[in-house]
C-alpha cells in the first residue's frame, strides 16, 4: 500500500531507524488511538518554531537566552566548546560540568566545504576575549575533524590569558559524544589535557 | 591457526557449499576459470574483510543474483570462532560469533592469510602505491596501530588537499602540524620494518635462487631529512608555494618508494621475469616470517598457481623456505605434479565449473 510504503520510508530516513523499526512503528501508529498521532504530528510539525538558538551559546532554546546562560550561579571561569547543541544536553546529563557552553555547529573539515567560517569561531573568540573565562574546555569529537576544530581554537587563543584543555582520552577515535555513556565522559571531563598553558 | 570449515553462498560462480578444510593441506585442482582460486579468495575475505582482487563488492556475488554470504569456522590456539561476511543491497556486514563488527580492522586479530599469487608482481615492478600498499599490509599486521595512523594520514592529506584547492590558507599550518605528527609515526614504522626485511629477505632471495644474487629492500622517503615533527613541519612549510601550485600536498609518506638494490644498481631494471617472480614470491615468505616473529601466530598460506613458475629444484627450495605454518592452501593445474609424497594431513579437490569433489587417490 503506497500510504503505509510512503511512511515507512518517511520514517527509516530518521537517524538510527532502520527498515526494520520504520514498518514497526508504522504499524504501530496505524492501530493506535489517533488522537496520540495528532497530538505527536502536530509537535512534529510546530518543533522548528518553538526551539531557536541561543543568542549566546547557539544552544537550543525555547526563550533568545537558554537556561545555562541564564544562570548566574555557573562557574564563571569555565567555558566548554562542543559542536552540536546536543552535546550540551549529554554532558548537563552527566552532571560533572558547572561551566558554560559555547556550540559550533559543526567542525572544520575542508572536503566538505566547512573552514573556520562556516562556523561560530568569532562569535567563540569575542567571548573569550570580553569575558572572564580562564579555561576553554574543547570537547570536540574525537575525529580528525574535532581535532583539527580544536588544534586551530588553541592556535586563535595562543597569545591569549586563557588555558584550553581537550577532553582525555577514554573517548573511542571516531567516536561521537552524543553515544559516549555518562560515566566515560565523566571521566573525560575530569581528566583533561592541558593543549595550552599561559 | 585453522579455517576448519568454510561455507560459501553465492560467491562468485562457486556452487553453494560447506568445503571441509579441516587439514594441514588443501590442494585445488581444475582447469582455469573453474573456480579453484575463489576458494583462496573467500579464505583472503573471512581473513581481511576485502578481496584482494577486487574493490567492488558487486563482483563477488554470483553472477544474476544480490547477495552472498561466507561463513568460516576457525581455531586459533586457545579458540574458536565464527566469521560470516554477508553482501546485500550493496552493503557489507561482518559478525564474529554472531555480533557485528564496524570496522573490518576486528577480522585481523582473528586469522591471517598470506597469499601468493600472480598479482604479486605489482609490488615487485608496479607503481611505487603498489609497493606502498604490500609494505602498509605488513605493517598493519605486525603493528595494531599501523593501520589507524595510516587512516589518519590519508584523511589528513585529502583535508589538506581540499585546503589547497580552496586557497584559504588559514588552516594550512594545523594541517602541516598534523600531517607531521602521523606522517613520522609512519615513516619510522616503515624505515623499522624495511630493516627488519633486510634481514631476511636477501638470504632467503639467493638461498631459492641459488644464483648468487643477494637483492636488498631500499627504503626511499619522501621526507628525506626529516627525523621528528619538527623537520617535517618545516618541510611541509618550505613547499607550500609548490603545493599551491599543484593544489595537492606533494610531500610526505604519501608519496613514499621503495627499491630493490643489488649491489648499489636497481635490481629489477636488470633481473629476468623469473627472477621478478622470485622476488615476489619471497617478499610475501618473508612478510609470513615477519608476521610470525611479531606475534607469535602461525599465517594461513594461500598459494595460487604460484609453483608452476618455479623448476623443480626452486620450488623445493621455495617450499622448504616457507614460515612454519598450520595450515596451507594449493591450487594447481590438472596435470601438475606437486608433491612428490605428500606426508602432510591434506585434503585434494578436484574443482569443476565451481563445484567441487574430492578425489584422495590423486594424493
Ligand atoms: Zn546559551
Amino acid at each position: 500500500m503506497r500510504s503505509i510504503d510512503e511512511l515507512i520510508r518517511g520514517l527509516s530516513r530518521l537517524p538510527g531507524v532502520g527498515n526494520k523499526s520504520a514498518s514497526r512503528i508504522a504499524y504501530h501508529l496505524i492501530q493506535r488511538d489517533v488522537r496520540d498521532n495528532h497530538l505527536l504530528g502536530e509537535l512534529i510539525s510546530t518543533i522548528q518554531d518553538k526551539i531557536r538558538l541561543c543568542d549566546v551559546c547557539g544552544s537550543f532554546t525555547e526563550g533568545q537566552i537558554c537556561d545555562v546562560c541564564q544562570d548566574p550561579h555557573r562557574d564563571h571561569t569555565l567555558i566548554c566548546v562542543v559542536e552540536q547543541p546536543q552535546d550540551v544536553f549529554t554532558i548537563e546529563a552527566s552532571g560533572v560540568y558547572n561551566g558554560y557552553y559555547h556550540v559550533l555547529h559543526g567542525a572544520i573539515s575542508p572536503l566538505d566545504g566547512i573552514g573556520p567560517d562556516q562556523l561560530t569561531i568569532g562569535q567563540l573568540i569575542e567571548r573569550i576575549t570580553t569575558g572572564d573565562f580562564s579555561e576553554v574546555i574543547l570537547a570536540m569529537n574525537p575525529t580528525e575533524e574535532g581535532d583539527t576544530t580544536a588544534m586551530y581554537i588553541t592556535h586563535l587563543l595562543r597569545s591569549s590569558r586563557v588555558t584550553t584543555s581537550r577532553l582525555a582520552s577514554g573517548l573511542p577515535v571516531g567516536g561521537d559524544l552524543e553515544y559516549t555513556d555518562k560515566v566515560t565522559l565523566a571521566r573525560s571531563l575530569r581528566g583533561r589535557i592541558r593543549m595550552s598553558d599561559q | 591457526m585453522l579455517i576448519e570449515s568454510i561455507q560459501t553462498y553465492n560467491f562468485r560462480n562457486l556452487t553453494p557449499s560447506l568445503v571441509d578444510t579441516n587439514h594441514q593441506h588443501i590442494t585445488l585442482t581444475g582447469d582455469n576459470g573453474q573456480g579453484k582460486s575463489n576458494l583462496l579468495e573467500a579464505v583472503y575475505i573471512i581473513c581481511y574483510g576485502s578481496s584482494f582482487r577486487s574493490r567492488s563488492h558487486k563482483q563477488l556475488i554470483r553472477f544474476n543474483e544480490k547477495e552472498m554470504s561466507l561463513i568460516a569456522q576457525i581455531r586459533t590456539q586457545d579458540r574458536h570462532h565464527t566469521v560470516k561476511l554477508t553482501i546485500q543491497d550493496g552493503k557489507r556486514r561482518i559478525y564474529i560469533d554472531d555480533t557485528e563488527i564496524s570496522d573490518r580492522k576486528a577480522l585481523f586479530s582473528i586469522c591471517t592469510s598470506i597469499i601468493f599469487s600472480h598479482e604479486d608482481m605489482d609490488f615487485v615492478q608496479g607503481a611505487p602505491a603498489e609497493q606502498r600498499r604490500f609494505f602498509d599490509q605488513t605493517n598493519s599486521l605486525i603493528n595494531e596501530r599501523y593501520i589507524d595512523d595510516l587512516r589518519m594520514m590519508n584523511m589528513i592529506v585529502k583535508q589538506r588537499n581540499a585546503v589547497l584547492r580552496q586557497k584559504d590558507h588559514s588552516i594550512l599550518a594545523i594541517y602541516d602540524q598534523k600531517l607531521a605528527e602521523v606522517g613520522i609515526q609512519i615513516q619510522q614504522q616503515r624505515e623499522e620494518t624495511v630493516r627488519s626485511f633486510n634481514e631476511l629477505f636477501p638470504d632467503l632471495f639467493e638461498t631459492v635462487s641459488a644464483d648468487g644474487i643477494h637483492p636488498e629492500i631500499k627504503y626511499v622517503p619522501s621526507w628525506k631529512q626529516a627525523s621528528c615533527v619538527e623537520d617535517a613541519i618545516r618541510i611541509l612549510q618550505n613547499s607550500h608555494e609548490r603545493d599551491a601550485k599543484y593544489e595537492m600536498t606533494t610531500t610526505g609518506p604519501h608519496r613514499d618508494k621503495y627499491q630493490f638494490i643489488e649491489h648499489t644498481r636497481d635490481f629489477i631494471e636488470t633481473a629476468s621475469t623469473g627472477q621478478r617472480r622470485l622476488a615476489a614470491l619471497v617478499l610475501k615468505s618473508t612478510q609470513a616470517l615477519l608476521y610470525e616473529q611479531a606475534t607469535g601466530n602461525k599465517p594461513v598460506l594461500l598459494l595460487d598457481d604460484v609453483l608452476l613458475e618455479l623448476d623443480i629444484k626452486k620450488r623445493e627450495r621455495f617450499l622448504s623456505s616457507l614460515a612454519s605454518y598450520d595450515q596451507a592452501f594449493f591450487t594447481f593445474l590438472p596435470d601438475e605434479s606437486y608433491f612428490k609424497k605428500d606426508s602432510y594431513d591434506s585434503i585434494a579437490y578436484h574443482v569443476e565449473r565451481g563445484s567441487y569433489s574430492t578425489h584422495e587417490e590423486s594424493c
